[in-house]
């Protein structure tokens, strides 16, 4: 049987392995929440005044530490982030004083449409500067620093003049913020844009992360017959994706590692079962690693 | 391109697909920009589709899966959400039926749809106490007809000519659902005192009594009203139905 690390280290400095919450798995996780030591939740999925998805995240809170992840900010969209969401925010930060606070790179709104989708914004420095502004927005309608995930994108604009990685450092300068690392949405991107992911990876400010997000990918074709990957959290982590976390443990020791898997929800043995898989090549490389034996 | 005409063009093509793919977008050679906006254009319905499924699950059982899916895409290209909180998404999506000639065979639906979205109103409405009916006692007999309620928060009335209720009961339980007479109007109680949701049918003079309660008449008027409408109600019986399903949040006394 997997040892886990114990759920005591499991503080806001020393959380290991989590995965999203879903429902359907609440008595599961009170029966045996196997090495998962933490929950990441949709922000815009509690939204609600009251009911029961406040009643179950309450209970939960209550056990483990919890990570909200907000998808409707849309902080790369052309007008500041809603108030009227912004204060939703802070009222769900008060609430349930997350441990870790994450939005994406990406638009989700255009002229008070919603459209549940994470959308990519061109890199040039209007962007910049407008996305800059719309974190320290948030940070400051939340009363603390947030972090901001790389995005997986299936488009560029022609209109980009600044490499994504240049793009998300100098907003993390700018802003404070820290990086959310999502390296299935690396793998993905460096597919669908046909570019070497450890060659970003060897590129990426590690020093400025403080989450690491790993999914499970869907296969596409582009007109030409080659291959596309689509974002879906439908399925475990890939293999690729795993390989990759395994060779940036060294730079990621110590910081949170979240399993993303969505839809369908699978069974809890599944999904623990990944967390299990980050967890043991967390302890492998935490024991590798000479400053953390002792 | 300025970022708004950049949005505006990427929005507009992501719920029409007649609509050209936006200018000024880029992938590796070989590879397809239309084919690859389709992704982002399919994430987009695919999910609010799915999203209208999870909040309308017996009108989809009453449409069957196809239909409701084709009518599913085009409400959410004509009446998008507005907010990132999809739980109270779809207020519109009965009136979008009722006024579909793909529904014109099936007049109830909508209605099942009105008592569906009264159910999300309920589960995400603010949590409160319901007040038990022992308080109406504790007031003097000659002052309780100007005596007014204040509702829970997660109270909501619905009113159908037809048995939109019991239909809506029948395909939200697993099983097929027993067939059933359209012939009767049914108005229905949606309540959350707790954690559950309940839904009670209700005439429809109790219907006319809690509604005139509900905006804030007194006792005294609301009662009156519903006299007028069902001269049969017994008015002891829809108050204990009342406040038997939580409907109730606060008494407020005559001055």
């Amino acid at each position: 049987m997997k040892r886990c690390l114990s759920p005591e280290r499991a503080t806001a400095a020393g959380l290991t392995a989590g995965v999203g919450l879903k429902p359907k798995h609440a008595s599961d996780i009170a029966t045996d929440p196997g090495c998962v030591t933490w929950f990441e939740v949709h922000a815009e999925n509690y939204m609600g005044a009251g009911g029961p998805s406040h009643a179950f995240l309450t209970a939960v809170a209550a056990r483990f530490p919890l990570s909200l992840h907000g998808v409707g900010a849309s902080l790369g969209a052309d007008i500041c982030p809603n108030r009227d969401h912004l204060k939703r925010l802070r009222r769900l930060v008060d609430r349930y004083q997350p441990v870790l606070f994450s939005e994406h790179l990406a638009w989700s709104t255009h002229d008070g449409r919603f459209l549940n989708d994470l959308l990519p914004p061109a890199y040039d420095d209007a962007t910049l500067k407008r996305v800059s502004a719309h974190v320290d927005a948030l940070q400051e309608a939340i009363g603390r620093k947030m972090l901001l995930e790389n995005p997986a994108t299936y488009l560029a604009h022609s209109s980009s003049a600044i490499d994504e990685i240049d793009f998300i450092t100098e907003v993390s300068r700018r802003t404070g913020c820290g990086l959310l690392l999502d390296i299935n949405n690396v793998y993905v991107s460096a597919a669908n844009h046909r570019f070497d992911p450890r060659k970003y990876l060897a590129r990426f400010p590690f020093d400025r992360v403080g989450e690491v997000h790993l999914a499970g990918h869907a296969r596409d074709s582009d007109e030409d017959g080659s291959l596309i990957l689509i974002d879906a959290h439908d399925r475990p982590v890939d293999d690729a994706v795993w390989a990759l976390f395994a060779e940036s443990l060294p730079q990621v020791s110590g910081v949170p590692v979240l399993i993303e898997w969505d839809d369908p929800v699978p069974a809890w043995s599944e999904l623990a079962a990944e967390a299990a898989r980050a967890d043991a090549l967390m302890r492998a490389a935490s024991l590798a690693e000479p400053r953390h034996a002792a | 391109m300025q970022p708004d005409a950049m949005s505006a063009q990427f929005t507009r093509a992501l719920f029409d697909p007649s609509a050209p793919v936006p200018a000024g977008l880029a992938c590796p050679p070989g590879g397809s920009v239309s084919r690859r906006f389709g992704i982002y254009r399919n994430n987009v319905t695919v999910s609010l589709i799915e999203a209208l499924r999870a909040q309308f699950p017996a009108t989809e059982r009453l449409l069957g899966d196809e239909r409701f899916r084709f009518l599913a895409r085009e409400y959410l290209r004509a009446d998008p959400p507005r907010d990132a909180f999809l739980g109270l998404w779809g207020a519109g999506f009965a009136d979008f039926l009722a006024r579909s000639e793909h529904v014109a065979r099936h007049p109830f639906v909508p209605d099942v749809t009105r008592v569906e979205y009264a159910h999300a109103e309920a589960t995400h409405a603010q949590d409160l106490p319901a007040i038990d009916i022992a308080r109406l006692g504790a007031i003097a007999p000659d002052a309780l007809e100007h005596v007014r309620l204040r509702f829970h928060p997660a109270a909501v009335l619905t009113a159908s000519p037809f048995p939109a209720v019991t239909i809506f009961l029948d395909n939200r339980a697993p099983g097929d659902p027993p067939p059933r007479s359209l012939a009767s109007a049914e108005c229905g109680l949606i309540t959350r005192p707790e954690l559950s949701v309940r839904v009670t049918v209700i005439s429809p003079g109790e219907h006319v009594f809690f509604s005139a309660l509900k905006t804030g008449a007194a006792l005294g008027d609301a009662a009156e009203a519903a006299g007028a409408a069902d001269p049969a109600l017994d008015f002891p019986s829809a108050l204990a139905r009342l406040f038997g399903a939580g409907a109730v949040a606060d008494i407020l006394s005559p001055q």
